[in-house]
């Protein structure tokens, strides 16, 4: 290819993409630039200075002093193995009932899920505690899992995933003698791998940055999830805001290992279409 | 040496434990049963801290035998969701710490004890103005104190010399009355310095008390801020925000900001805490250097921004007198001395403030200072905001009421009259 002309429509295109690119990433580096900076460091400097004058490694090392990281990183996994196991089987399974089934009060279940989606946290949340400590259940990992193990948002999207796969499909494993579990598992189910990824993808990140739920149900240090205990570093009196800076970005590092791990599967999901022609 | 000498004395020690205990193994178990206290503290769990509480409760635990202290700390977000979760499911610990604030709510609905009933001699133990601010009164609450007063907290203004300098002031001449605030505010509107002069927009209600304007009727029954010289007092700030003398974002302020503008040098002044000193060294250094220390501003003589901690005991302790003798030793002078000189914090114990230490505060920096401008203000001033003025029953809304106020939607008089009418549905 030669050279391209430069036409006024991308140089826009490339000021919108660097502005956002800043929007986006701005804040992040802002934070790293912060969890290294030293005792002499002016950390609300105008104007505001990205290289540390006095970099340091401290901020760091006083979190993993801190904190227990590796404990509560191992009790969040477990709790978001349990929340991405629940959402993934649950929701699956009820996308596939109310987007595929026909049956009596479907439309009122789906009504009723939907419900459950405008009701905020806040509001059920003295309730949900009262149940888990009457199934004596407070103080574990399980009760921090349990009520965010199916949501509703992910049945709505498995719904949708299942009813974009035409009928034609299943009509030719009925004819072949397919019952509904086995059109359910051998059919359509590898239709929505890409949803189900994504289902899995909101489900770990909601089980990682959850704070108000944890907090209420758990009260042993030993069983803190890490968002939870990332909170110590906030001081009563005097907060020290670069050790914040390097605690928010060791409790970022598995997400961003997680999402390089499955991105692949994330962009298949929001793209996916029906069957090939 | 000494170590052999300390592993000998703890053997002895051991042994000695060892032997009582097999004398009289069937007598104290009968006796004690082994009662466990349950006391949470908030976000006081970390280096600074942590020490001074685990010998604490070692301390408690060797003069109480059968007696066993089990330490919770709650982190520093969403507090109060933690605090009505448990007390909805009956889980509030046996002693308990937060603000009146936090503590209003919990006493109103039954989950506090009154410690003044139970424990008819301790008031003379803490200095009168502490034990007001546990006593709580008004509608749907029977007058009682709620819990031991704790630690106290207050500060001085913190001010920026270079941008006094610049704009015109006289850092050596600091303002203490809101006459000589607004006086200064104006000489640095005109000197066109382009700073601020602080965030404060009359929205909170010592802003209101220390103007002289009596926040609440004497009975706790009723708002009553809204009198003519309180809609003159939000007239100033209305007028000197006119005036580009507040930041707007300032409107939608909540306390870090103001902390987060101050180091940032927009604004020349801030209302601060006498630990908020440690906060500048740390986190701006070169500002640090470049601050001086006055009094909070008020007409009245004496600050109305003294704030008290408490520790509550649960109504419904199964332990009720080993809770009551722990919350009270937490909080007897002796420890609470210990606790305020490293948090640089103040004692509510009767006589604590006259313990040595305050005699020679090293004033030759700036934390001293602070710690000798708010040693003065505790001695001498007063809790003004009422407990049931809480975020959710007038406080916010009174923010977003001066907030519309300044923007020039709505008179001063509108804003105030709307926030009492507010504040008082909310009292029931």
């Amino acid at each position: 290819m030669g050279h391209k002309k430069i036409t006024l429509g991308k140089v826009v295109q490339y000021v919108v993409l660097v502005f956002m690119f800043v929007l986006l990433v701005g804040p992040f580096v802002w934070e790293l630039s912060l969890s290294f900076k030293g005792p002499g460091d002016n950390v609300y400097a105008v104007p505001p200075y990205v290289i540390p004058r006095t970099p340091t490694i401290e901020n760091y090392k006083q979190v993993f002093r801190q904190v227990p990281v590796f404990h509560y990183m191992i009790n969040t996994i477990i709790v978001a193995i349990i929340a991405i196991a629940g959402n993934v089987i649950f929701s699956t399974m009820a996308g596939y009932a109310l987007g595929r089934l026909k049956w009596r009060g479907r439309n009122a279940m789906l009504a009723l899920f939907m419900g459950t989606m405008v009701i905020p946290v806040e509001g059920v949340m003295i309730s949900q505690f009262l149940i888990i400590r009457s199934i004596h259940l407070q103080n574990t990992l399980l009760a921090v899992a349990l009520p965010g193990m199916v949501g509703a948002i992910n049945i709505l999207l498995m719904t949708n995933a299942f009813k974009a796969i035409p009928n034609e499909l299943e009509e030719a494993a009925q004819v072949d003698g397919a019952n509904v579990w086995q059109q359910f598992f051998h059919v359509c189910l590898p239709q929505v791998k890409g949803t189900m990824t994504v289902v899995g993808i909101f489900a770990f990140v909601g089980a990682w940055n959850d704070f108000l739920w944890p907090l209420i149900v758990i009260s042993d240090e030993k069983n803190y999830t890490l968002t939870l205990g990332m909170n110590r570093l906030k001081g009563m009196f005097v907060s020290d805001p670069r050790l914040i800076a390097a605690g928010a970005l060791v409790s970022l590092i598995p997400i961003l290992i997680f999402f390089a791990c499955f991105q692949k599967y994330f962009f298949q999901g929001l793209e996916q279409g029906g069957i090939k022609e | 040496m000494f170590s052999m000498k300390k592993v000998a004395a703890v053997t002895g020690a051991a042994a000695m434990l060892l032997s009582m205990g097999a004398c009289g193994n069937k007598d104290n178990e009968a006796a004690n049963g082994n009662v466990e206290i349950k006391f949470q503290t908030w976000n006081l769990k970390n280096d600074k801290y942590t020490p001074y509480f685990t010998s604490l409760i070692s301390a408690y635990e060797k003069s109480h035998k059968g007696v066993t202290i089990k330490w919770i700390d709650q982190l520093s977000d969403n507090y109060e969701e933690k605090l009505s979760a448990d007390a909805a499911a009956n889980n509030l610990p046996d002693v308990l710490d937060a603000n009146p604030s936090l503590m209003f709510g919990l006493a109103k609905a039954g989950a506090l004890m009154d410690v003044g009933k139970e424990a008819p001699n301790a008031s003379k133990n803490y200095y009168p103005n502490a034990w007001k601010a546990v006593t709580f009164s008004g509608k749907g609450i029977t007058t009682a104190a709620y819990g031991f007063p704790w630690y106290v907290n207050d500060g001085p203004m913190y001010y920026n010399i270079e941008l006094m300098k610049k704009c015109g002031l006289d850092p050596d001449k600091l303002p203490v009355t809101y006459d000589d605030y607004f006086a200064d505010a104006d000489t640095m509107v005109k000197s066109g310095c382009g700073a601020f002069m602080s965030t404060n927009t009359a929205s909170d209600a010592a802003d209101y008390a220390s103007a002289g304007v009596q926040f609440m009727s004497k009975d706790k029954t009723e708002y009553t801020f809204n009198t003519p010289k309180a809609v003159a007092h939000l007239q100033r700030f209305i007028d000197l925000y006119n005036q580009k003398g507040i930041p707007p974002e300032a409107l939608n302020a909540q306390w870090s900001q103001q902390g987060e503008f101050f180091q940032r040098g927009s604004i020349i002044a801030m209302g601060g805490s006498a630990y908020s000193a440690a906060d500048f060294k740390q986190n701006s250094p070169d500002l640090y250097k470049n601050l001086a220390v006055g009094p909070k501003i008020t007409d009245e003589g004496r600050s109305a921004t003294v704030s008290y901690e408490m520790l509550a005991v649960n109504s419904q302790t199964k332990h009720k007198k080993e809770a009551l003798d722990f919350a009270q030793f937490v909080t007897n002078s002796k420890n609470q001395l210990e606790f305020a000189k490293k948090s640089n914090t103040f004692p509510s114990s009767a006589g604590g403030l006259d313990d040595p230490y305050y005699k020679k505060i090293d004033t030759s920096d700036l934390q001293g200072k602070a710690l000798a401008i708010t040693l003065k203000e505790v001695q001498t001033g007063y809790s003004s905001r009422p407990p049931q003025f809480t975020d959710a029953a007038g406080s916010q809304y009174l923010q977003q009421q001066v907030a519309l106020a300044m923007q020039g939607k709505q008179t001063a008089k509108q804003a105030l009259d709307k926030t009492v009418d507010f504040a008082n549905k909310k009292l029931k």
